[in-house]
């Protein structure tokens, strides 16, 4: 393997890695404010993807009203998802009838988008592009790197300190902590319990979206880009299922695997992901990074 | 008396016997239809023929059925302004193969039971058509199978195929590579699913032949659900630079290719590409814009072919949606091949016989020759066409027959 190919797989592995951070990271939020795994939270790359389409395509607008368009609506659709989904059934007695209702969305969503924007794939501009069209690159000391990418992998280190800040640095990010350790204290207290999960649902769903954004130059605009979760669930895994932090490690360590995987494994590829993942549930069943509040008694 | 009586009464029974006799068990195909008819009857009270067609109504593949619609519609209209077949007029039922394979032998399974179908048309997804393999020739009505993968090919009764076969696809991409193109050191990208794994493994096998070895360094298989295809493109540019490759063959579907396409393309991989039909279909150039222009192909249609029989159904097609039709939009035709069928048969609702007239009707179609080439045998095709892509469009370079 010479340099150059060794630099490409790499970046492109934390590219992708960066994706997989975005809705990992929303997959968390989601679980640790509501208590609900997302099962539609794929799709959210597939609607982010096609309201990219929308904007830059049909709708021909230059970058610089496409992209806050973008982000106005995917934080509406995160608020329109919460009450479709969450806000009918938060009080009911079956726990697994929020999960049960997050596949059935990611089946709606899909249909929705097949229904309005047709079945066939579509091809979305890159960010970058060269006089022709194609995708730019960024060529150093002989080694070329797509410009897609390294914006990829610097909006998801956007987003995670943004992120980091939120809820570290930022008193509704504490608000939003304690509302998902503990939401009946937390409402004791006055926090709006409410508004927490509002804002949780709009950051995560947005997460997602932005990840379709990003990735759909590449992997062309479809609903088969919601197949990706798989990636999102298996970081999550690796990472620790309460971690935000163990969520984006996991998410790198997933993209860098499948990389490389491509060299001499390209056919078993999604095999050797899914091996590491039961590696380890085998060894490391709490993840990378465990949290420091465990479950409740 | 009575004994006259028992004897004419005897004899009376016999011939009544004898006038209703049971069908023979295979049919005799005459120019007017055997008096006697083979007992395996469509059965259509309005007297309508009907057609029944498989295809992905619902699901990712739903563009394959609105292409495969306006075919059809274009066509039914035409012949049914025609006088239909034998002056029945002809109708389509829609079967809704959706997106997994349950769903699709459900469709198919509904399809069998509906008495009014003279002969079905199944997908183009070889997976679908292997999956239906035995309900097709359990139902005993004759099924043309859209799909390309050799598999199908059992010569089982009442299964043709109307494309030609991935091995076919394969020797003649083969030996363009190899005669024209001066392929030494390939290398192979194809998709894993069963029917383009499977032409890949016959190019493999065919360049063998040739005395071109091509190892696993050289293979990059990839899941019909992978997006990204910048680390193979990566790693195929890094063997073209260490002079280990000067030419890449594909096999794959309309997506992947397109991706392939714009990934090699991005990564500057400049040596000839060529691939299965999918390269020139119109979803492919569509999406890979001018990526893969200067893509060699070998296609099962032709949409530009300058022959007779092509422009004239371009005309009829023009004017009846105001515009010509490209590849994905010929399987319509076959409405027509149908019609032939049945006339040679006699009877547009016996499915013995209409699959007995498959065997002695050569048709001419816009692309190709459909004819019969001998028990064990349920492929129709002999002929591709070679053509490279030049700003987006297929333009045809010779047109091949394998046999």
């Amino acid at each position: 393997m010479n340099f150059n190919l060794f630099v490409s797989l790499l970046v492109n592995g934390l590219a992708m890695g960066m994706v997989y951070a975005l809705l990992a990271m929303g997959l968390i939020m989601l679980f640790r404010s509501a208590g609900v795994m997302n099962f539609a939270q794929g799709m959210m790359l597939a609607v982010g993807a096609y309201i990219s389409y929308a904007t830059q395509v049909q709708a021909d607008l230059p970058l610089y009203a496409a992209i806050p368009l973008c982000l106005a609506s995917y934080v509406v659709f995160g608020l329109i998802f919460m009450a479709c989904i969450y806000l009918p059934l938060k009080d009911t007695k079956f726990p697994a009838a929020i999960v049960v209702a997050t596949m059935g969305t990611s089946s709606i969503l899909s249909e929705a988008c097949t229904l309005i924007w047709g079945g066939e794939a579509l091809s979305v501009p890159y960010l970058v592009t060269n006089g022709e069209g194609k995708s730019a690159y960024l060529t150093i000391g002989g080694v070329s790197i797509q410009w897609q990418y390294i914006l990829t992998t610097i909006v998801g280190v956007v987003l995670i300190f943004l992120v980091y800040v939120l809820f570290d640095k930022l008193y509704v990010g504490k608000m939003m902590e304690a509302a998902a350790q503990d939401k009946y204290t937390a409402s004791l207290i006055g926090i709006p319990k409410l508004v927490t999960i509002a804002i949780t649902y709009a950051i995560a769903i947005s997460l997602g979206c932005i990840g379709g954004f990003m990735v759909s130059p590449v992997t062309y605009c479809s609903v088969s880009l919601s197949s990706l979760q798989l990636r999102a669930f298996a970081s999550v895994v690796i990472g620790g299922t309460r971690s935000i932090k163990g969520a984006v490690i996991g998410a790198l360590l997933v993209g860098l695997v499948e990389a490389f995987a491509t060299v001499n494994l390209s056919n078993y590829k999604d095999a050797v992901v899914f091996i590491l993942l039961i590696v380890f549930l085998l060894v490391k069943p709490d993840g990378l990074v465990r949290s420091k509040i465990g479950d409740k008694a | 008396m009575k004994k006259i009586m028992a004897f004419i009464m005897a004899l009376t029974l016999t011939f009544s016997l004898a006038a209703c006799g049971g069908s023979s068990s295979s049919a005799e195909v005459s120019g007017s239809g055997g008096a006697t008819g083979s007992g395996n009857l469509a059965v259509a009270e309005d007297e309508k023929v009907y057609v029944g067609v498989c295809s992905h109504l619902s699901g990712s593949y739903s563009y394959l059925y609105e292409y495969a619609k306006e075919s059809f519609d274009v066509c039914l209209s035409y012949l049914n302004a025609n006088g239909g077949i034998m002056g029945h007029e002809v109708e389509v039922v829609w079967f809704d193969l959706g997106d997994s394979i349950d769903t699709a032998m459900n469709a198919f399974e509904l399809a069998t039971e509906d008495k009014r179908l003279s002969t079905i048309v199944m997908s183009t997804y070889s997976q679908n058509c292997l999956a239906v393999l035995d309900a097709a020739t359990a139902a005993k009505i004759p099924t043309f199978m859209g799909g390309s993968g050799d598999a199908i090919n059992t010569g089982a009764d009442y299964i043709w195929m109307n494309r030609p076969l991935d091995s076919s696809a394969s020797a003649t991409i083969v030996t363009y590579a190899v005669d024209t193109l001066k392929y030494t050191k390939p290398v192979i990208c194809y998709n894993t699913l069963a029917s383009t794994q499977a032409g890949a493994e016959y190019m493999i096998e065919y360049l063998g032949d040739r005395g071109i070895e091509v190892d696993d360094a050289h293979t990059f298989g990839y899941s019909n659900e992978e997006k990204n295809f910048d680390t193979y493109a990566a790693q195929v540019k890094s063997l073209i630079d260490a002079g280990e490759c000067d030419g890449i063959l594909c096999f794959g579907n309309q997506t992947d290719l397109a991706a392939l396409a714009k990934s090699l393309d991005a990564a500057g991989c400049d040596v000839p590409c060529m691939g299965n039909a999918q390269v020139i279909n119109e979803t492919t150039l569509s999406l890979a814009g001018a990526s893969i222009n200067g893509w060699y192909s070998v296609a099962e249609s032709y949409a530009e072919d300058e022959g007779k029989l092509n422009q004239e159904f371009r005309e009829i097609y023009n004017e009846a949606t105001g515009h010509y039709p490209t590849t994905n939009l010929y399987g319509g035709y076959f409405l027509f091949y149908l019609e032939a069928l049945c006339e040679k048969a006699g009877d547009p609702y016996d499915r013995d016989y209409i699959n007995e007239a498959i065997k002695e009707v050569e048709f001419d179609t816009p692309s190709g020759i459909y004819k019969y080439w001998g028990e064990g045998d349920s492929n129709l095709r002999n002929n591709m066409y070679v053509c490279v892509v030049e700003d987006g469009v297929a333009k045809i370079l010779n047109s091949v027959e394998y046999r």
